[in-house]
Order: C-alpha cells, then sequence, then structure tokens
C-alpha cells in the first residue's frame, strides 16, 4: 500500500512518497522539516512530518495555511522569532531536543532560537557560545522570568506564604546582580519546555462540577473577558495567564520583544490558526499504519478533528482513547508488527485498568480523594482522546521538588520555607527543595509549590524530552519515573508495553 | 469552668482540657492517624483510638464529594457517633461521621497500609473506570440521589421564594481548621445563595463567619486557629462579589468566640451564614 505525503520543507513544499506500512522513513524525501519565521509557505491542510519513530501528522481543519503575513509565522518583535519558533508542525506544535540541536547546528546559534533573552542560560551569558545556551541545546528548555514576589493581573504585589532561597545555581542567573533574585528587579528564573499549540479544543475547556468554581480550590475561575464565560487554568505550566488571548499576547512581548503590543486582529488570528491545528502519530516504524482501515479508532490526527471535546475519559462510555480491541490480538504484515501492535494494546489496558496507589500529588491527593488513592492512570489522564486534564489540571505530581523528581544536577535549586501560618504544601511541609516552585510563583501559596498543568497525551514521538523541566529524556523514561514514584511494580514487558503505547499516540 | 489553653503554634488549633464538659459516651471525637486497608472491590479507611478500630470510610472520589478522605502523612479529626450496625473492614461504624484532615502539619508517622483481603467493602467508584466494563457489571454502589438537590428542586425553590420575597439562609459547613470549600454541594451553596441575591436584587446580604471548637472524648477541647472566622467570611463574601453581588448589599461580620454543641455534631458551628434579604 502506498500513501502520498506532503511534507514541508525550508523553503517550499516537498511531496514523497512512501509505503505506509513497514518502510515509509526510506521513500519519504525531506529535506528540513523546520518552518522558518517570515518565509512565507502554505501548509497543507494535511501532511505528514518524520520523527525517528514514523511520521506524525498535522491536520489543519479549515485547509492549507498561507504563511505570509500571518501573525503565528511572521517575526513580529525585535528578535526573528515569531510563535512557529517554539512552537513547530514537526514537533506536535511543541520543540524537541532533536530539532534545537539541529537548529544549532545548522546556524552555529544564530537562530533567533537562541536570543539570550531566554534561550539562553541568562540573558547575560555570550551569544553564540554552547555553554551559554545549556539548558536550551541540553534538555530543551526556555527561560521563563518570573518577578518576585508575585504579582496579580492588576500588577498588584502578592505577598508570598513563603521564602525562596537559592541553594544551588548553576546557571548564575538566580543570583546575578542584574537578573537574580536580590536584583534591582527581583526575578526568579525557572527552565520549562515549550507545550503544544494543538488540539486546543480539548484542552481549553474546564470542567467543574459546580459550574464558577474551580473545583480543586474551591475558588472562582477567571472570567473570559471577551465572552464572559468562567475558563479554566489549563495554558501555560503554571496557568499564569487564563485564555490563548492573553498568552499570545505576553509570549509576543516576553519570547519575542514586541515593540508594541499585539493588535486585536493579530491576537485573534493566531488563536484562529491555534484552534484548527490538530496532530497525532499518524505512522510508526514498527506499528506501520496506524490510521489504516481497522485501526484502533483514537489513533491519528482526524480521530481528533471529528472527536467531541469536554468529555470525561474516565469510564467505559467514553474511554480515553478509545478501543484497541483491534490490535488486542492484530493484524499486520509481519510477525514483528503484530507483537508490537499486540504490545500497544496491552500498553493501553495497563494505562486504563492496571491499579496503583497514587500518593502525595498535591491537588489531587489533597483535594478528598484521599493519600494514598487506588486507581488507575486515566483517574488524572481523563480527558477523552488527549489525556490531559481539565478539572482543572493543576497538581504537583513531584518532578519539580528534588526529592520526588529526577535529579537535574542543571537546574537552579530553591529552599522554600513556609510561614507557620500558612497552609503548608500538603506532602512536603514547610521547608524543602524544589527546581521550579511551579504555580506558587503566580499565587504566592505554598500549597502550589511544585504544581504545574498537566500536559496532553499526543504526539509523544515528535517532542521529546518529556515532564515541564524536561526530566525525563524518552517515552520510556516517563514509564520508569511512575513506576519508581507510584510502586507500580511494572515488569520488564509492561514497561515496554506502555512505552509502545505512548509512542504511537 | 477551669480552662488550660495549650498552643501548639502560631495561629493553629489550640487544645484545653475542660472539666464540666464531657462528650456523650457514645459519641467518639478524637484526633488519630488514619490507616488504610486494602480491602477487596475498594480500599477503607479506619483510625485506631483507645484499643478500638473505627471505620472512616471508603475510598470514594470527589463526584461523590461527601467524604473528605484522610491523608497519610497527616492525622485526622474524627467525630462521630457509635452505631451497632455490623463492622466494616473490621471498624466500628460510626454514625454521622465528620472527617478534618489536620492540614496544618505534616505527621511522617502516619504512613500505614494494611493488607486487607479479608474484608471486602462496595463504594460509589470502583478502582477501575466509571461504569460497566465489557466484561460485567461495575462493582459500584451508587449513592442515592438526593432530590432536594437536584437543578430543577432548586430553581423551583428559588422562584417560590423569590416570588414571595422570603429571606434566605444559606449555611456553609467546613472542615475543622480550614478555609477550603473543595466539594461541589459546598460550592453550589454559595453558587445558589448569590444566584438568589441577584434574582431577587436582593437588599441586603449578611455574610457571618464563625469558628468552631470539638469536645474531644478524652476531655479536652481542641479549638479552631485565631482568625478563623474572619477569613471564612471575608472568603465567601469575595466569591459572591465575584458572582455578581453588589458590594453595597453585602455586610460581613465575623464572630471570633468560638461555638461547639457539647460533643454532639460539634462541626455544625464551623460555619459561614449567608441571609439573602430580598
Amino acid at each position: 500500500m502506498y500513501a502520498a505525503l506532503t511534507v514541508i520543507g525550508a523553503g517550499g513544499i516537498c511531496v514523497g512518497v512512501s509505503n505506509a506500512s513497514s518502510a515509509r522513513t526510506e521513500s519519504t524525501t525531506i529535506t528540513s522539516k523546520w518552518v522558518t519565521p517570515g518565509k512565507g509557505v502554505v501548509l497543507p491542510a494535511k501532511a505528514s512530518y518524520p520523527n525517528s519513530a514514523g511520521t506524525l501528522g498535522v491536520v489543519h481543519e479549515r485547509g492549507p495555511i498561507q504563511t505570509k503575513g500571518h501573525p503565528f509565522f511572521e517575526p513580529l518583535g525585535s528578535n526573528g522569532r515569531a510563535c512557529v519558533t517554539c512552537h513547530q508542525p514537526s514537533d506536535a506544535m511543541s520543540l524537541s531536543l532533536d530539532t534545537i540541536r539541529e537548529r544549532w547546528e545548522a546556524t552555529k546559534g544564530a537562530d533567533p532560537l537562541f536570543d539570550p533573552v531566554d534561550g539562553a542560560d541568562c540573558p547575560d551569558k555570550p551569544r553564540g557560545k554552547r555553554e551559554s545556551h545549556s539548558l536550551l541545546l541540553n534538555h530543551g528548555l526556555i527561560r521563563i522570568a518570573m518577578p518576585w514576589p508575585p504579582k496579580d493581573a492588576n500588577g498588584n504585589v502578592i505577598e508570598p506564604e513563603f521564602t525562596l532561597e537559592v541553594v544551588r545555581d548553576p546557571t548564575g542567573c538566580n543570583t546575578s546582580p542584574t537578573y537574580g533574585l536580590n536584583s534591582d528587579n527581583p526575578t526568579v528564573s525557572v527552565y520549562r519546555r515549550p507545550r503544544m499549540a494543538a488540539n486546543l479544543r480539548y484542552v481549553t475547556t474546564s470542567f467543574s462540577l459546580s459550574g464558577r468554581f474551580n473545583g480543586k480550590t474551591g475558588e472562582p475561575l477567571a472570567v473570559h473577558p471577551k465572552t464572559g464565560k468562567r475558563v479554566g487554568l489549563p495554558i501555560l505550566a503554571d496557568a499564569r495567564q487564563p485564555t490563548l488571548e492573553a498568552q499570545a499576547a505576553e509570549a509576543a512581548i516576553n519570547h519575542m520583544r514586541v515593540h508594541a503590543p499585539l493588535t486585536d486582529e493579530q491576537i485573534e488570528q493566531i488563536v484562529a490558526f491555534e484552534s484548527q491545528v490538530y496532530v497525532a502519530q499518524d505512522f510508526h516504524i514498527m506499528a506501520g499504519s496506524l490510521v489504516e482501515k481497522g485501526a484502533p479508532p483514537a489513533l491519528g490526527p482526524m480521530a481528533l478533528v471529528t472527536g467531541e471535546s469536554i468529555l470525561p475519559g474516565n469510564n467505559w462510555t467514553n474511554p480515553v482513547f478509545m478501543s484497541f480491541d483491534s490490535w488486542r490480538v492484530a493484524p499486520g504484515e509481519t510477525e514483528e508488527q503484530r507483537k508490537f501492535r499486540e504490545s500497544v494494546a496491552r500498553g493501553y489496558d495497563l494505562f486504563f485498568l492496571r491499579p496503583m496507589w497514587i500518593r502525595d500529588v498535591a491537588w489531587f491527593n489533597s483535594i478528598g480523594m484521599g493519600n494514598p488513592y487506588k486507581r488507575t492512570c486515566a483517574i488524572c489522564h481523563s480527558v477523552h482522546l488527549t489525556g490531559n486534564n481539565i478539572s482543572p489540571g493543576l497538581m504537583d505530581l513531584g518532578v519539580n521538588n528534588v526529592a520526588l523528581g529526577i535529579d537535574m544536577p542543571d537546574l537552579p535549586v530553591f529552599k522554600v520555607t513556609c510561614k507557620q501560618d500558612a497552609l503548608p504544601h500538603p506532602y512536603l511541609g514547610r521547608e524543602f527543595l524544589t527546581y521550579d516552585p511551579g504555580r506558587a510563583l503566580v499565587t504566592g501559596k505554598c500549597i502550589d509549590v511544585g504544581s504545574l498543568v498537566m500536559q496532553q497525551m499526543r504526539g509523544m514521538s515528535a517532542r521529546a524530552p518529556f515532564f515541564s523541566n524536561g526530566s525525563a529524556k524518552t517515552i520510556r523514561e516517563v514509564v520508569e519515573y511512575y513506576d519508581t514514584r507510584f510502586d507500580m511494580k511494572l515488569t520488564e514487558q509492561e514497561k515496554q508495553d506502555l512505552t509502545n503505547f505512548m509512542s504511537v499516540l | 469552668m477551669r480552662v488550660t489553653t495549650l498552643v501548639l503554634g502560631i495561629g493553629l488549633a489550640g487544645v484545653s482540657a475542660a472539666d464540666t464538659i464531657k462528650a456523650p459516651p457514645t459519641q467518639r471525637n478524637f484526633v488519630a492517624c488514619p490507616v488504610v486497608i486494602d480491602a477487596q472491590d475498594v480500599p477503607c479507611w479506619v483510625a485506631d483510638y483507645e484499643g478500638e478500630r473505627y471505620f472512616l470510610t471508603v475510598q470514594t472520589g470527589r463526584s461523590y464529594g461527601v467524604v473528605f478522605a484522610p491523608q497519610l502523612k497527616h492525622k485526622v479529626l474524627v467525630e462521630g457517633t457509635v452505631t451497632d450496625e455490623p463492622r466494616i473492614c473490621g471498624g466500628v461504624v460510626l454514625k454521622d461521621v465528620k472527617l478534618s484532615v489536620m492540614e496544618y502539619e505534616i505527621s511522617p508517622e502516619c504512613d500505614q497500609i494494611l493488607p486487607g483481603d479479608a474484608y471486602r467493602t462496595k463504594g460509589p467508584r470502583p478502582i477501575i473506570p466509571d461504569g460497566d466494563p465489557p466484561w460485567g457489571k461495575s462493582t459500584a454502589v451508587p449513592l442515592p440521589p438526593d432530590p432536594s438537590r437536584s437543578p430543577a428542586a432548586i430553581k423551583a425553590k428559588m422562584e417560590r421564594m423569590a416570588a414571595a420575597k422570603e429571606t434566605w439562609e444559606f449555611v456553609v459547613p467546613y472542615f475543622f481548621d480550614s478555609n477550603y470549600l473543595p466539594f461541589p454541594a459546598e460550592q453550589a451553596t454559595v453558587d445558589q445563595a448569590a444566584d438568589y441575591a441577584v434574582m431577587t436584587n436582593a437588599r441586603r446580604v449578611e455574610v457571618v463567619g464563625y469558628r468552631g471548637s470539638v469536645i474531644l472524648s478524652n476531655g479536652e477541647i481542641m479549638t479552631e486557629r485565631a482568625g478563623l472566622a474572619e477569613q471564612r467570611a471575608r472568603k465567601v463574601a469575595d466569591i459572591l462579589r465575584d458572582f455578581g453581588v453588589p458590594d453595597s448589599a453585602l455586610k460581613v461580620s465575623w464572630k471570633e468566640e468560638p461555638e461547639h454543641s457539647g460533643g454532639v455534631r460539634d462541626y455544625e458551628k464551623r460555619r459561614v451564614t449567608i441571609t439573602v434579604i430580598p
């Protein structure tokens, strides 16, 4: 079986023809997958982009996209970046470490991606030296500079419930006299992965059993300034902006160095683009086509285009990733393919059905569920077809906390000391170490330290590394983390099954 | 009444010893480490007090937010009345049991998960996803619906009272030492109060915060931290403002003197009242 592929090249479109069953990568001609800001191309309505596991399918629901003049693709500020710099179609509208390194090699560090404002470990590092960009080049991390103490939406200072002390500073930024915590403009620098700007219909929704309330914090949800509707906290790792519009406006200032705020029209165009792009792996070098007749129905980007959003998926009516029954005893052209597909089906069963003791997760165990709570992966990764969480999705899994996270010696470490009259972090107490205080840099609350908004699970083969701080280099390391964190006692086969399952999403 | 106050920490709950007021002998009000039992179907929570084991709750989930389940790493305040119902998970069943996680202090010693193959428990949510799996029926035992909480019933009541311009008092309950509204039921109460105030263009909305105390079974009185009554009242008022209640109609006050109910249903004193006067 042969399928026509459309692949975006550096300055235009390359069309390749491939064998969709087993040897797609051999016959696909790719010159470059990078979409350069300001270099107009037409992104086709449907395209496939290569990655190490196969190809990622990208669908523009409203048809081809002319990037020339489009604010998502044009460099609007002074540093040559556009939104697309960090949200590349080939990388599931995120940015993989492989791609970052390719850009470094291709441009010798001159690509706007490496603007020191946030593409270096600290803005005062000399541009173009590999060591100045170590967190971006080694972990795929962008610097996020947050004012300390935090300020509310009106710019008023929030008195924090805890103190922050820099106890390790490999980048030097948090102790910098110009950019650090004790500078004239006190700032906390944390380092995070760019998030996916795709499948957002499934993300920008909040689910609350009580309408106007944030079901977790018991406080009112924010109001969308245009629609007047209540909105959740699904955007950005720390949920500091409540809407896509606000996120775009902030990103233009902080990441693109615009001279003037974006116009309403530009923001509308950006949000309209983000709201119509869907991504998912559509071919896997081991599993073959993920979108052929008889493939599991949740696979491929068209499942997301046609799927219904706002569906809780931790149930048998609308299971998170529907059914993998067709691969339980899988068809396949080779024994190897059949075995891989069956492994994927077993991996989904583990995800959906294997109970574990979920414990010490702030804003999950601490909201009345109980600590521990015995259930499956799907209790948190519950949104139908994307596996994120919109209840809202803030929680502290532990990846940011030194005691519970993967060791990250390249990251700064902060000592958090909660005040005596404040509610402490529910499981770490009043004094602990963190790589990133997360949501607490927005709210100033001790119970929020480490909490971040959960990501969706699609396009994972296109956008490693994982977790907000890039601490899991591969899907397998994600599985290993959960196995350790929740004492799942997975066998080697089960780990591989879960890894394979996530690699086809 | 002789009262000795033992202050546990700045702004934290206090414990006093009282010699004149005692909880009834059938009442069990105590603070202990919760214990998880890995029973069949769903886990259950128990706590030991003075040589006896008490059943607290099965694992439920927030959708069925009727019990704020205990948390390892924290002690739990248990308030309930002993019954002679068959034991569950080896524990004495308490009637009207209220559980409050002691969130201000970490208790690392509370870290026990026990095997529970000998116990079979049912809960409103199974361990695996909700609903009937392909191989059979769900093990879940859903809670019976409360007709008074149905949207239609609430709407009808609201319209009836608004037409008569009746004053409506809403009561928002709290866990011990907490200013947290975690569950849909409590959130819905504030929601309804705001809706009623807006619907009737209320002349006045009176918000009063209270703090409580509990007469423990060992004779001590445990009091919520100072200032909590004010914090509760202000927080509820902020939510009502956010939901459209005009500031000019709001009257916010609090009662700092802690209240209890003589050791039975002391939890009812931990509250905020919202009185909407059309």
